[in-house]
C-alpha cells in the first residue's frame, strides 16, 4: 500500500510536469530561434532557474549524498564548483549574448566556427559535445532509476525506472522546446530547494542532537572521513583539479554557453550569475543527508552509494505521501537537467552538425524536425549508457568536464586573442579532447592524479598558442569585431 | 599599444579606460577566490573546530562562497550602477 501511494504520488507529480512543459511552446512562434533560444525572450526568474536547475541535478541532488557518504571532504568541492562556476561568464557572457543578438548565433559552435572560419570545427564541437552531453545525461537517468527502483522497493527495477525518466522528459522537450524547459525548471527548482533544507535539517536532527553531533560521531567512527590529502578518499592534487577543471568548463558546457542567447538583455544574464552562488548554498543540506547516512547504514548493505537520500528517506518511517513527494523532488533535479541537455543537444546536432554537413542552413521547420528525431536516438544511447555503465554520479560528470573544458581556449581565443588563427584552434582542441580520453581509457598516464580535462587544457594551450603563431593569421577585420563586442 | 595588431586585448576599445582598472581589481579577486577554493586544504584541511555546525574545512568552503557571493554584489553595484536596464 505504501509503495503504492509513494508512486501515485510521483505520478501526479511527473502528468504535472509533463503537463507544464508540454503547453510552454503552443501559441509560439514554430522557428530554431523560438524553439532554441526562447526568440531571446528569458527574464532573469527563468534565466536564474533554469541555469540553476541546469546544476541542481541528479549529480548534486543524489550524487552529492552520495560522495559525502562514500568520500566524506571531497564533496566540498561540489560547493565550490556550484558557487563559482558561472563567474567566468561574467568574461564572455555578455560576449556571447551579444554575438547572438547581433550575428543571429543559437549555439556554441556556430560562434567558434564562424570565428575561426571552420566548419570542420562546428562538426568536431558537436561530436565532443554530444559525447560528453550523453554521460551527462546517463547520470540524471541513473539517477532517476535509483528513485524509482527505491519507491518501488524493487517493483521498477533500474532499466525501466531510467525509461519512465526518458520518455517523460523527451515528451516535453519534444513540443515545448527550450520554454518548456524554463517552466518546469522554475517549478522544479523552487521544489528542490525547500524539500532539500527540510531533508537535511530533519535528519541532523532527529538521527542525532543535531549537526554538531553527527559531525563529532562521524570523526570518531572515521577521523579522516572529513579530510583531503594522503590517506583519505582523495588526494590534494586530485581535489583541487577536479575544482578547477569544473569551474573552467561550466560555462563550456554547450546547453550553459548557448543559455546567453536566451537572455532578454546583458543585465539579466548578469543578475543571473550574481546571484547563482545562492545555489551552491542550497547544496548545504543535501551533503548533510549524505552525511548523516554513515552511521545508518553500512556500504554493503546500501549498495551504490549515490542510493543514500532515496535509501535514507525511505527506511525513516515517514508517511508515504512525503516519501512520494521527496522522491519527486529528486526526480525534479534529475529531470531539470536531463531536460536541458537533451534540449541543446538536439539543437547542436541539427545547426552545428547535419546544416554544416548539408553545406546549407536548414529551414525552421527542418531544423525542429531534426532537433526532435535526434533527441529520440541521443535519448536512447544514454539510456543505454546508463544501463551498462558502472561508474558513480559524480565520475560520469567530473569525466564529461574532462572533453567540454576544452573548448575553453577557443572561447578566450575569439573574445580576447586575434592572433588565433584557425589551424591553432583545430589543433588545440583535437589534440586536448584526444589527451583527456587516452587518459581516460587508460592508453596515457594520469601524472601525479592530475585531472584528465587540466592536463589535455594544458597542451591544448600550448598548441593553439604555438600553431597559430606559425600559421598565418586571419582577416583583421572578421577577427576584431568578436573582440570589440 | 596600435589598435591595429593581433595582440591580446583584455578590453575592448568601447570599454572607457577609467573603468579597465577596477574591472582588473575584480578580476584578480575571482581569480584568487577560484584559487581558495581549489586549495582550499592549505589552510583549512581539518575536521575541527566544527563551526556553525560544519566541520571547519566545510566552514571554509561555505564562507569562501559567501565571501564570492558579498565580491559579486559589490561589483555589480560598483560596475553597473548606472545602468537602467537593456543595454
Amino acid at each position: 500500500m505504501n509503495q503504492v501511494i509513494i508512486l501515485s504520488v510521483i505520478g501526479v507529480y511527473l502528468l504535472f510536469v509533463l503537463f507544464l512543459g508540454a503547453v510552454a511552446g503552443r501559441g509560439r512562434a514554430d522557428s530554431a530561434v523560438e524553439y532554441i533560444a526562447a526568440s531571446r525572450s528569458l527574464g532573469f526568474i527563468c534565466m536564474y532557474f533554469l541555469m540553476g536547475g541546469a546544476i541542481f541535478s541528479a549529480f548534486a541532488y543524489l550524487g552529492g549524498p552520495g560522495w559525502a557518504y562514500s568520500k566524506g571532504a571531497p564533496a566540498f568541492y561540489i560547493l565550490g564548483y556550484c558557487a563559482l562556476g558561472l563567474v567566468p561568464w561574467l568574461v564572455w557572457g555578455p560576449k556571447a549574448q551579444a554575438a547572438g543578438q547581433k550575428f543571429g548565433y543559437v549555439t556554441q559552435a556556430q560562434l567558434f566556427s564562424d570565428r575561426f572560419q571552420s566548419r570542420a570545427l562546428s562538426v568536431i564541437i558537436a561530436i565532443v559535445s554530444t559525447l560528453a552531453f550523453i554521460q551527462y545525461v546517463s547520470l540524471q537517468m541513473k539517477g532517476s532509476a535509483y528513485v524509482f527502483e527505491i519507491a518501488s522497493d524493487g517493483a521498477i527495477p533500474f532499466w525501466a525506472g531510467a525509461l519512465i525518466a526518458y520518455a517523460v522528459v523527451l515528451i516535453y522537450v519534444f513540443f515545448g522546446g527550450v520554454r518548456g524547459v524554463a517552466w518546469t525548471n522554475v517549478f522544479q527548482g523552487a521544489f528542490m530547494v525547500i524539500t532539500a533544507w527540510v531533508l537535511g535539517l530533519y535528519f541532523c536532527y532527529s538521527l542525532y542532537d543535531g549537526p554538531t553531533d553527527m559531525f563529532m560521531k562521524i570523526i570518531a567512527a572515521k577521523p579522516t572521513h572529513l579530510l583531503v590529502g594522503p590517506g583519505t578518499k582523495m588526494s590534494f592534487a586530485a581535489y583541487s583539479t577536479a575544482v578547477l577543471v569544473s569551474v573552467l568548463g561550466f560555462t563550456m558546457w554547450p546547453h550553459l554557453f548557448m543559455k546567453a542567447y536566451t537572455a532578454d538583455s546583458r543585465r539579466t544574464l548578469r543578475r543571473t550569475i550574481v546571484y547563482y552562488p545562492t545555489f551552491a548554498v542550497m547544496l548545504i543540506p543535501v551533503l548533510l543527508i549524505g552525511f548523516a547516512g554513515i552511521l545508518q547504514v553500512e556500504p554493503d548493505v546500501l549498495g551504490a552509494p549515490d542510493r543514500i537520500l532515496p535509501w535514507m528517506f525511505t527506511n525513516m518511517q515517514f508517511p508515504a505521501a512525503a516519501v512520494g513527494l521527496v522522491l519527486a523532488a529528486a526526480l525534479a533535479a534529475a529531470m531539470s537537467t536531463q531536460d536541458t541537455i537533451t534540449h541543446a543537444a538536439g539543437s547542436i546536432f541539427a545547426q552545428d552538425f547535419i546544416s554544416v554537413l548539408m553545406g546549407r542552413p536548414t529551414s525552421d521547420a527542418e531544423a525542429t524536425k531534426i532537433i526532435r528525431i535526434f533527441v529520440v536516438l541521443f535519448g536512447l544511447v544514454s539510456y543505454l549508457v546508463t544501463i551498462f555503465g558502472g561508474q558513480t554520479l559524480v565520475a560520469l560528470l567530473l569525466g564529461a568536464y574532462g572533453s567540454i573544458v576544452q573548448l575553453l581556449p577557443l572561447a578566450f581565443a575569439t573574445f580576447f586573442w586575434p592572433r588565433a588563427t584557425r589551424q591553432g584552434a583545430l589543433a588545440g582542441l583535437v589534440v586536448g579532447v584526444c589527451y583527456n580520453y587516452a587518459i581516460a581509457f587508460k592508453f596515457a598516464p594520469k601524472l601525479w592524479d592530475i585531472n584528465p580535462g587540466i592536463q589535455g587544457l594544458v597542451l591544448n594551450i600550448i598548441f593553439l598558442v604555438a600553431v597559430s603563431y606559425l600559421t598565418k593569421p586571419q582577416d583583421k577585420d572578421h577577427v576584431l569585431k568578436f573582440v570589440e563586442l | 599599444m596600435s589598435r591595429d595588431d593581433y595582440s591580446l586585448r583584455f578590453f575592448a576599445s568601447k570599454v572607457p579606460p577609467s573603468r579597465r582598472p577596477i574591472i582588473t581589481v575584480f578580476v584578480l579577486f575571482f581569480i584568487a577566490i577560484i584559487l581558495a577554493q581549489a586549495f582550499y586544504f592549505v589552510f583549512a584541511n581539518s575536521a575541527l573546530p566544527i563551526v556553525l555546525g560544519m566541520p571547519f574545512g566545510m566552514f571554509a568552503v561555505v564562507a569562501l562562497v559567501i565571501v564570492e557571493y558579498v565580491a559579486l554584489l559589490v561589483m555589480e553595484r560598483v560596475l553597473y550602477k548606472d545602468e537602467q536596464g537593456e543595454e
